[in-house]
């Protein structure tokens, strides 16, 4: 994969849901070949952010938009998103608490935690009233490289 | 996401297609929920490619309710990429999980 491939799409209510989004990545996969395994990655990584922007960021009920760029260099794949929700730095949420007992467990940092692991970078920024925040997956070193076959 | 039922004596197989993501849990939840309040259920999750933090919770909620219901559930059959996001969410040592569908269901039954 050499050339550079952009994909822009915005997103300004729930409804929208994010098979736009899934969609648009896995049309980026096919035509490039990714691994599905870094796909599925960046699939995650994505379902986790765009769901916490509406989760948290719309409860204003006011219209919003979410705009989400994939781009693809020979390198990596990168996927932007920016809102304009109020301002909110997802990469401050707290860990999960991955070690307690069935009843005291809450799934409260997981998503986070998944993006975390899941991508090389993530890192945030307020950018003129936005939230802007940029998830990297590195094409030759995938450090999550499994099979998608039965375990 | 596709869902699939299996009524076996007292145990029910659900078994999973696809994603669990933002989009689909809330859907498999209520059934999952509705399920092992009365029924010991083995959810089959072969065929799944990847469970959110969204689906976490549910599984998570799913699991509580079977423990007050004093029933069964046990998850079966992971793929590598849905094993290797319960390893990165703490979910290995919480839940019942199995290797087969078979197995599963010998669990519970």
């Amino acid at each position: 994969v050499y050339e550079v491939s952009t994909v822009v799409t915005s997103i300004t209510d729930r409804a929208g849901d994010l098979s736009g989004v899934r969609n648009l990545l896995a049309e980026l996969a096919r035509t490039h070949a990714l691994a599905p395994s870094l796909v599925t990655d960046m699939q995650i990584a994505l379902d986790e952010v765009l769901s916490n922007i509406f989760e948290h960021g719309f409860i204003d009920g006011r219209p919003h938009q979410i705009r989400v760029v994939l781009s693809l260099t020979a390198d990596i794949l990168t996927a932007e998103v920016e809102d304009d929700c109020w301002p909110f730095n997802p990469l401050s949420v707290e860990p999960p608490e991955t070690r307690a007992s069935l009843h005291a467990r809450t799934v409260g940092g997981l998503g986070i935690h998944f993006v975390r692991s899941l991508t090389d970078e993530v890192h945030y920024s307020r950018v003129r009233d936005r939230n802007r925040l940029v998830l990297r997956k590195h094409l030759n070193e995938s450090r999550t490289e499994v099979d998608d076959g039965p375990a | 996401m596709d869902l699939r039922e299996e009524a076996l004596g007292e145990v029910t197989v659900l078994a999973v297609k696809e994603r669990i993501d933002s989009t689909t849990a809330p859907v498999l939840g209520d059934r999952l929920v509705e399920l092992v309040a009365r029924r010991r259920v083995v959810l089959d999750l072969s065929g799944v490619e990847y469970v959110s933090s969204a689906g976490f919770r549910i599984f998570l909620l799913a699991a509580k309710q079977a423990d007050e219901a004093g029933s069964q559930l046990v998850f079966c059959a992971l793929t590598n990429k849905v094993r290797q996001l319960f390893e990165l969410g703490g979910f290995l040592d919480l839940f019942r999980i199995i290797d087969s569908r078979q197995d599963g269901i010998a669990a519970v039954s």
